[in-house]
C-alpha cells in the first residue's frame, strides 16, 4: 500500500515536474548527447534560421595562432571567396597531416557565387575527445556552431594531450551573408 | 489590469514552485528508497560516497561496476624485511662464484619477480623484487581466500561478477547490483567499496607529423637544453639500467607500428629494451608513441630523455583490471618508475584510485608519475591527487633555451579546491606548450611528430627521475626522497619559483606550478653530491635536525622535505585509514648562522619547500618537526633534500 502511494507521488511529481519545464525559456542550449541531431531552437522572427550545412572534414591538426591557449576553447570564421580561404592558409594547416587532408582544389570563384565556407577552430584539453559538429544557428544577425565533443563508451578518463582541430562546412552563401558574427559553442559530456 | 497581472505572475510561480517541490521529492524519493531500504543491513561508511550517487541512479537489477578494498593482509613488515634480506645475501654469495649463479639462475628466478638475471641487479634492486614477490604471493593467496569466502556468505553473488582480483594489493573489480553491495558493505572481511570510475585512458586521435620550424612548437633540443637535461646526458647518462613503465592509451607493439615508428624505437627493440604487455591491446597508440619517445627514443641525433633504460609499455584501455591490472603488471615486472599520461574528471577528488596509488608506491617502492591534466582552473583528476605520486603539470617554454622566460602553461591543471589537507598539485611543472618529439625526425625515421599538453610534461619528468635512478640506484627504494631531491633540484625559473619570505611560514611551492620546473642538473648536483637526508619518525621521535654548509658561491638555497602518505596497512587493518586522506603533517624550518628564519608549515599534503637567496655563508640547521600523525600509523618516513 505504502509502495503503490509512493509511486503515485512519484507519478504526479514527474508529470508536474513536466509541466513545469514548458514554462521556462524559448530559447534553450542543444542537448548534450553526444549522439544528438536536434538543432538548436531559435526564434522564427527577423529571418532567423537552422542553416543547412554539409560537413566538409573534422581532421586533427598542429597547432597554431588560431587556436586558444586554454583547456578549451574554439572561434570560427566565414569565408566568402577564395582569397579568403588563402589568407585563413589552410592548405598550410592541413598539409602537416600526412594521413588526412582536405581537398581545397574544388573551393574556386564558381564555388564561391553561391556558396561560403564556415571554417572553425577548436581547441580541447584531450585528444580522447571525439569532435562533431552538429548544428549552425542564424539569429539576429549572428551565426553559432554548436559541436559537440564526446568521449568514447562514455568515459571519464582521457589522455592528456592537448588537441586542435579544424573543421570545414560548406553553407549556402545565402542563409549566412547577413552575419555579422559567429561564435562556436561546445557541448561538454 | 494589476490583479491580473498579479494573478498571472503568481499563476508561473506557484507552477515553478511544485516544479521544484516535486522534482526535490522525486530526487528525495530515489535517494531513500533503494538505498536506505535496507539501513539496518548497510554500512555506510563502508560505501564510497561516489558509489551512494551511483546505486542511486540505478535500478535494482542493473549491476554497477565497483572496487572492492578488501582488509589488508597481516604480515609483520621487519619479517619480510628479513626474507627478502636472505634472498639478497643468497644471491651476493652465489655471485661470488660465476658458475654458480649461472647455475643457480632458476632459483633466483624463482626468488625474483621480474624475470632478470640477478647477477646484474644491484642489491636495492633485488631487495625491492623480492620483496615485491613475497608480497604478491601474499595478496594473491589472501585475495583469492576472500573472494572465495564473500562468494560463500553471499549466495547471489557468481563467479562472473568478479572482473579482476589484485595481486599486489587488496582489492577486486565486481559487477554487483545495489543488493549485493548493500550486502558485502556488512561483511567485515570488506573495508571499503568504491565506484569503479573508468580510470582506463581512452586512446587519442592521431597526432600530426611535422618538420616546420616556424610553428610554435618547442623543438626537442630548445626542451632538453631549457631543462639541463642536455647538460646532464652530456656527463653521460642515459638511464642504463632502469625499467621505465608507460601505461597509456595503447602500448607500444613494436612489430606492429609502421615502419617509420618503429625506427623510433628501433634499438630499443633489438636490445631487448621494448617490452610490451601481452594483455593490453594496441588501439591507436599514437600517444604512446609520444610519451614513450621522450623517455626512451633511440632514433636520430636528439634521442629520447633515458635511452638507456627499459621500456615496459601496457594500456588499460580494454584490459582485464584496467588501469588497476595494467600498473599490476608493471609493477610485476620490476618497473621502479611508472608514467602516466593519463587523467580522470577534473574533480580535485582523492578518491579510489588516488587511494590505491597511494597503496602501491609506498608498499611496492615504486615511483608513479602522473600528468595533472589539461583542465587549468577545473582541477585535478583522481588519481592525480595521490599524495605519493609526482604530479606534473605544464610549462610554456616559448621555444627558448633559458630557463628564466618560462611561463605558466594556461590549460594546465592544478588543485583548485579548498581543502587544506590535501597536497599541492602538481608537483611541479615540464615543457608541454606542445613540443616535438625526440627521435621523430633526422635519420629518415618519420617526419617528426609533435605533441603538447600535461602528457608530454609527465614523461620528461620520469625521463629526468630514471636518470636520477641511474645516478643512485638505491633511491629506488626511496620515493619521498625521489620527491624531495627532484623539487629541492630546482634552480630559478622566473614566474613559475618562488621565494621564502623570514619569518613567514608560507610555503614556497606554488598553487599552479608546484616547485617550478624541472632542472636535471640541479637534480644531479644534489644527487651526486649527497645533499639528501632521509628517515623514519617513529612514534615518540618528533624532531630530526640536519646542516649543511653554504658558501659564497651558493646564491640560492632550496631545502624541501617530503614525506610519504603510510597506506601501508598492517595489522587488522579496522580503521579504515586508507579511505581517508589523513596523512602526517611535518613542518620545515631552516635556521642561518645569523639567525635569520625560513619556514613551510603548510598544514596539508606531504611536501614544505624553503627557497631563498642567502644573506649569509656558514653552516645553516634544518630542523623537521612532526605536528602529527594518524594514530595508527605513527611511522613517518621522509626525505629531506637541500640546494
Amino acid at each position: 500500500m505504502l509502495s503503490s502511494k509512493k509511486h503515485l507521488i512519484v507519478f504526479v511529481s514527474l508529470v508536474l515536474l513536466l509541466v513545469g519545464c514548458q514554462t521556462t525559456s524559448i530559447t534553450q542550449e542543444p542537448s548534450n548527447n553526444p549522439s544528438a541531431t536536434i538543432n538548436p531552437a531559435i526564434s522564427t522572427t527577423n529571418n532567423n534560421h537552422v542553416v543547412a550545412f554539409d560537413t566538409v572534414k573534422t581532421i586533427r591538426v598542429q597547432k597554431t595562432a588560431a587556436f586558444g591557449n586554454t583547456s578549451q576553447s574554439a572561434s570560427g570564421r566565414i569565408l566568402y571567396s577564395e582569397t579568403e580561404l588563402q589568407e585563413a592558409g589552410l592548405d598550410a594547416l592541413i598539409s602537416y597531416d600526412s594521413n588526412q587532408s582536405i581537398d581545397t582544389s574544388a573551393y574556386t570563384k564558381d564555388f564561391f557565387a553561391n556558396k561560403a565556407l564556415i571554417l572553425l577552430y577548436v581547441t580541447m584539453g584531450s585528444g580522447s575527445y571525439r569532435i562533431r559538429p552538429y548544428s549552425v544557428a542564424y539569429e539576429d544577425n549572428n551565426l553559432t556552431a554548436y559541436i559537440d565533443a564526446s568521449l568514447p563508451g562514455g568515459s571519464t578518463t582521457m589522455t592528456a594531450d592537448m588537441a586542435y582541430w579544424c573543421i570545414l562546412l560548406e553553407v549556402n552563401k545565402s542563409e549566412v551573408s547577413a552575419a555579422t558574427n559567429i561564435a562556436v559553442k561546445i557541448n561538454v559530456p | 489590469m494589476k490583479f491580473t497581472m498579479h494573478f498571472r505572475l503568481s499563476k508561473h510561480k506557484i507552477t515553478q514552485i511544485i516544479s521544484c517541490f516535486c522534482a526535490i521529492t522525486v530526487v528525495a524519493l530515489s535517494t531513500l528508497s533503494p538505498v536506505c531500504a535496507d539501513a539496518d543491513k548497510q554500512d555506510d561508511n563502508k560505501i564510497s560516497t561516489d558509489l551512494l550517487q551511483q546505486m542511486n541512479q540505478s535500478d535494482n537489477d542493473s549491476t554497477i561496476p565497483v572496487v572492492v578494498w578488501f582488509n589488508d593482509i597481516e604480515y609483520s613488515e621487519e619479517s619480510i624485511s628479513a626474507q627478502a634480506n636472505s634472498t639478497l645475501e643468497t644471491i651476493k654469495s652465489a655471485k661470488v662464484d660465476t658458475p654458480k649463479i649461472s647455475a643457480k639462475i632458476e632459483d633466483f628466478s624463482n626468488l625474483l619477480s621480474s624475470g632478470d638475471n640477478p647477477a646484474k641487479l644491484n642489491d636495492t634492486q633485488i631487495m625491492i623484487e623480492a620483496k615485491r614477490k613475497i608480497l604478491s604471493s601474499l595478496y594473491t593467496q589472501a585475495n583469492s581466500e576472500k573472494i572465495e569466502t564473500l562468494l560463500l556468505q553471499n549466495s547471489t553473488i557468481n563467479k562472473t561478477q568478479v572482473k579482476w582480483i589484485g595481486q599486489f594489493s587488496p582489492i577486486a573489480q565486481m559487477n554487483l547490483t545495489k543488493e549485493q553491495i548493500l550486502e558485502i558493505s556488512t561483511n567485515n572481511i570488506v573495508e571499503e567499496v568504491c565506484f569503479d570510475t573508468p580510470t582506463t585512458s581512452t586512446t587519442s586521435d592521431n597526432l600530426l607529423k611535422s618538420d616546420d620550424p616556424n610553428t610554435v612548437t618547442t623543438s626537442y633540443k630548445i626542451w632538453q637544453k631549457s631543462t639541463n637535461i642536455t647538460y646532464v646526458k652530456s656527463l653521460g647518462y642515459d638511464g642504463s639500467g632502469v625499467k621505465v613503465g608507460l601505461c597509456d592509451g595503447g602500448k607500444l607493439d613494436y612489430p606492429n607500428l609502421n615502419a617509420n615508428k618503429r625506427k623510433i624505437f628501433a634499438t630499443l627493440y633489438q636490445e631487448g629494451r621494448l617490452i610490451a604487455d601481452p594483455n593490453a591491446y594496441v588501439n591507436d597508440p599514437d600517444h604512446a608513441i609520444s610519451c614513450g619517445g621522450i623517455i626512451a627514443a633511440t632514433n636520430g641525433t636528439v634521442p629520447g630523455i633515458a635511452p638507456g633504460a627499459t621500456l615496459y609499455s601496457t594500456a588499460g584501455h580494454n584490459r582485464t583490471g584496467g588501469d588497476y591490472g595494467a600498473i599490476e603488471w608493471l609493477i610485476s615486472r620490476g618497473c621502479r618508475i611508472i608514467s602516466i599520461s593519463g587523467v580522470g574528471a577534473y574533480s580535485n577528488t582523492y578518491g579510489s584510485y588516488s587511494k590505491w596509488i597511494d597503496h602501491i608506491a609506498i608498499q611496492h617502492d615504486v615511483t608513479v608519475v602522473f600528468s595533472s591534466g589539461n583542465g587549468s582552473s577545473t582541477g585535478i583528476g583522481d588519481g592525480a591527487m595521490s599524495y605519493n605520486a609526482v604530479t606534473v603539470g605544464s610549462s610554456d617554454d616559448r621555444n627558448t633555451s633559458s630557463r628564466t622566460d618560462d611561463i605558466y602553461a594556461s590549460f594546465s591543471s592544478y588543485y583548485s579546491g579548498s581543502s587544506t589537507t590535501l597536497p599541492i598539485k602538481p608537483d611541479l611543472v615540464a615543457p608541454g606548450a606542445t613540443i616535438q618529439i625526440p627521435g621523430t625526425t633526422s635519420s629518415g625515421a618519420t617526419s617528426g611528430i609533435t605533441s603538447g599538453g600535461t602528457s608530454v610534461s609527465c614523461p620528461i619528468v620520469a625521463g629526468v627521475i630514471a636518470l636520477m635512478y641511474e645516478m643512485r640506484p638505491s633511491l629506488e627504494s626511496n620515493q619521498a626522497l625521489t620527491k624531495a631531491i627532484l623539487l629541492a633540484g630546482i634552480s630559478p625559473c622566473g614566474t613559475l619559483t618562488k621565494k621564502s619570505t623570514a619569518g613567514s611560514t608560507a610555503t614556497a611551492m606554488k598553487l599552479k606550478t608546484g616547485a617550478g620546473l624541472v632542472d636535471a642538473k640541479a637534480m644531479r648536483y644534489v644527487a651526486e653530491n649527497s645533499r639528501f637526508a632521509s628517515g623514519t619518525m617513529g612514534s615518540g621521535v618528533t624532531t630530526y635536525k640536519k646542516t649543511f654548509t653554504v658558501s659564497s658561491s651558493d646564491t640560492y638555497t632550496r631545502v624541501c622535505l617530503a614525506w610519504l602518505k603510510n597506506n601501508r596497512i598492517s595489522g587488522t587493518h579496522t580503521s579504515s585509514a586508507p579511505s581517508t586522506p589523513a596523512c602526517a603533517v611535518l613542518y620545515l624550518k631552516v635556521v642561518a648562522p645569523d639567525g635569520t628564519v625560513y619556514q613551510s608549515k603548510r598544514s596539508g599534503g606531504n611536501v614544505q619547500l624553503i627557497a631563498f637567496e642567502p644573506t649569509t655563508t656558514g653552516t645553516y640547521t634544518i630542523t623537521v618537526t612532526k605536528s602529527s600523525a594518524p594514530s595508527s600509523e605513527p611511522n613517518v618516513y621522509f626525505g629531506l633534500a637541500w640546494y
